[in-house]
């Protein structure tokens, strides 16, 4: 049968009775370039899926089917969200030259001395060092702290 | 929030009690549902129509769940809302939606005008097989489409949706102006869609309306004068018929005339809003014969061109075409392939006209898709130029109530929003936001002149109602 399809302009295709809406937008494909999977069809009104077969979708001689594409939509435009509080300040880095020496310091005899406390805690132990602050020795890895005491003795906090 | 909220309210004091203005929720990018729900919704002989339904329809006869019930369901919720305006959330009709149709089951952006064109098909289907069902249960024809005499909407005196009888063809001389809603309802006073079920069949509906419903009942004496003529619809079957015109002469001659008269077929109030008639007329340049076709459509897509408007775009749509070199045309008057002429024309004009502008194209060279966001002026007033010669109604004027908008630079996403007509005034439905807008800024979504413009907000379809139908 003959049936005219409209794009932007119409075609005349000839088709066998046994045609689906696949077919259809294939041959669109092969003329117009379009790709089969962004067409779309209607004919009298209705959709016309890829497995509908013409004749059962009522297209009979000189029926016109509309082959349109998509124009997609959906997304919320996000609205700008509105922080109450100021942004958190990143960590700067301070470069002190040589800061390595405050924690090793080798003697005469070549020997390497610790000058931090090593901290006790199970899960640190040797290798991590706790920072001497003014009155306490903290341990940046597990949070340990010692107090000085008044007399300078260490006690635990 | 509280701010536009206060603002919408300020802007709806001298809006009639009973309308509603609720948005509603974007469940990941179903926006392209919300704009045209809330297009459909403001469409008053729809909405009227399907609210009616609801109420009156035999329930236990539509026991499968559907997008129609859905639908219903939703519009009640939000006519019968106690609030004047907030929220709602279309769960459940987005839930069928996903799983009645493969393609909206995704999260994925999707065309307004294939999900359009989807419900209505969906709920004409729907309405179609509950009336054959009756048929086979030999039970009287339902109530719908109503016995003249009748009109469909409790709501109120006359109504657009009377237009769902059956009426003796009378001209368009009585027009009811008055703008209708819907009269104070109170909750209490209305039923759900599963109590609703009271009009068991075709007789208790009149109980229904004169019991349930008495203080409206007056509406069911309204003079048939008011109706249009809709009964020419009524004749044409659904999938179109065609006819091979006589020869040779008058090519320009709609040959309409030669129709055979076919027994009127069901058509459900979906169709009897929406459906129009067009006629495709192919004229063999060798003998002359014209060959005619007749389809049925729910809206019409329009090839756009830069800098144009409605009415250069529905003339270009009935331009005449030359069928030529691959194309040419088969002719059974002289058995072999032959350049012709072809066009369309429309044959009967729906009662609301959906437009879509075919705003994409695809761009062979680059292997892609394009969104035109050429400026194609919609006017608020339109009269369609492109009637066959004989239509009875080739003078109608109709008035733009409904666009819905694409905000976006391409084809593949974006968003999508809709204006709609309420009361002489205008509203912007973005999901759940609403908001009064001036007539003037609907302009804004005409397009650009410009290649690249800011504004990416483009109308898309166009909802017109013919002048009369309130």
């Amino acid at each position: 049968m003959q049936v005219f399809i409209k794009t932007d302009q119409t075609h005349s295709v000839q088709l066998d009775e046994g045609c689906t809406g696949a077919d259809v937008k294939q041959l669109i494909a092969s003329r117009q370039g379009i790709p089969a999977e962004e067409q779309r069809l209607v004919f009298g009104g209705r959709p016309v899926e890829d497995y509908d077969v013409l004749t059962s979708a009522g297209v009979t001689d000189d029926s016109t089917l509309y082959s349109l594409l998509r124009l997609l939509g959906g997304g919320k435009k996000r609205k700008k969200k509105t922080y109450t509080k100021p942004k958190k300040q990143k960590h700067k880095h301070k470069k002190i030259k040589c800061r390595i020496l405050k924690y090793y310091k080798v003697d005469d005899g070549g020997k390497v001395q610790r000058l931090r406390k090593v901290c006790p805690a199970a899960e640190c132990g040797p290798g991590v060092f706790m920072a001497t602050h003014f009155n306490r020795v903290y341990c940046g890895k597990c949070g340990l702290t010692y107090m000085y005491d008044k007399e300078g003795a260490k006690a635990a906090a | 929030m509280g701010g536009s909220s206060s603002k919408l309210e300020r802007a709806l004091v001298d809006i009639p009690e009973g309308e509603h203005y609720f948005g509603l929720e974007n469940f990941g990018n179903t926006c392209y549902a919300n704009s045209v729900l809330q297009m459909l919704y403001f469409c008053e002989p729809f909405r009227n129509a399907l609210l009616y339904w609801a109420e009156h329809a035999p329930m236990e006869e539509v026991s499968e769940d559907s997008m129609l019930l859905c639908l219903a369901a939703l519009f009640q919720q939000i006519a019968y809302h106690k609030k004047k305006h907030g929220v709602i959330a279309p769960k459940r009709l987005i839930a069928r939606l996903r799983r009645d149709n493969e393609l909206f089951r995704s999260y994925m952006h999707q065309d307004a005008h294939e999900f359009l064109n989807f419900v209505l098909n969906d709920m004409a289907e729907t309405l179609e097989r509950t009336e054959k069902d009756r048929q086979k249960r030999g039970l009287p024809a339902s109530t719908f489409p109503l016995p003249p005499g009748s009109t469909p909407l409790p709501h109120k005196p006359t109504g657009p949706g009377s237009k769902l009888g059956r009426p003796p063809a009378t001209s368009q001389a009585t027009l009811h102006n008055s703008l209708p809603h819907l009269n104070g309802e109170s909750p209490s006073s209305h039923t759900s869609p599963t109590a609703a079920s009271l009009g068991q069949n075709g007789l208790t509906r009149d109980s229904a309306s004169t019991g349930a419903h008495t203080s409206r009942s007056h509406s069911i004496e309204q003079p048939n004068a008011s109706r249009p003529a809709w009964s020419t619809t009524a004749e044409m079957s659904a999938d179109g018929q065609g006819v091979r015109g006589a020869p040779a002469h008058a090519p320009d001659r709609a040959p309409s005339s030669a129709q055979p008269q076919q027994p009127a077929a069901f058509q459900t109030w979906v169709q009897q809003i929406f459906q129009g008639r067009l006629v495709s007329e192919t004229r063999c340049l060798q003998c002359e014969t014209v060959t005619c076709r007749e389809e049925a459509f729910f809206d019409l897509s329009l090839d756009i061109e830069q800098n144009s408007s409605i009415t250069s775009c529905l003339h270009k749509f009935s331009s005449t075409e030359t069928l030529n070199a691959e194309d040419k045309f088969f002719c059974d008057a002289c058995s072999g392939l032959q350049e012709a002429q072809k066009r369309f024309k429309i044959k009967v004009l729906p009662p609301i006209l959906c437009l879509h502008l075919k705003r994409f194209k695809y761009i062979e060279q680059y292997d892609r898709m394009r969104k035109l966001m050429y400026r194609v002026v919609f006017p608020f007033e339109i009269k369609l130029c492109n009637t066959v010669e004989d239509c009875p109604d080739a003078d109608a004027l109709y008035d733009l109530i409904g666009v819905v908008v694409h905000v976006g630079s391409g084809p593949n996403h974006g968003h999508y929003i809709s204006y709609v007509r309420s009361h002489n005034k205008w509203l912007l439905f973005d999901d759940e936001n609403v908001e009064v807008m001036d007539e003037a800024t609907v302009r804004t979504a005409f397009g650009s002149t410009y290649e690249y413009s800011s504004n990416m907000d483009h109308g898309y379809i166009l909802l017109y109602q013919r002048q009369g139908l309130l």
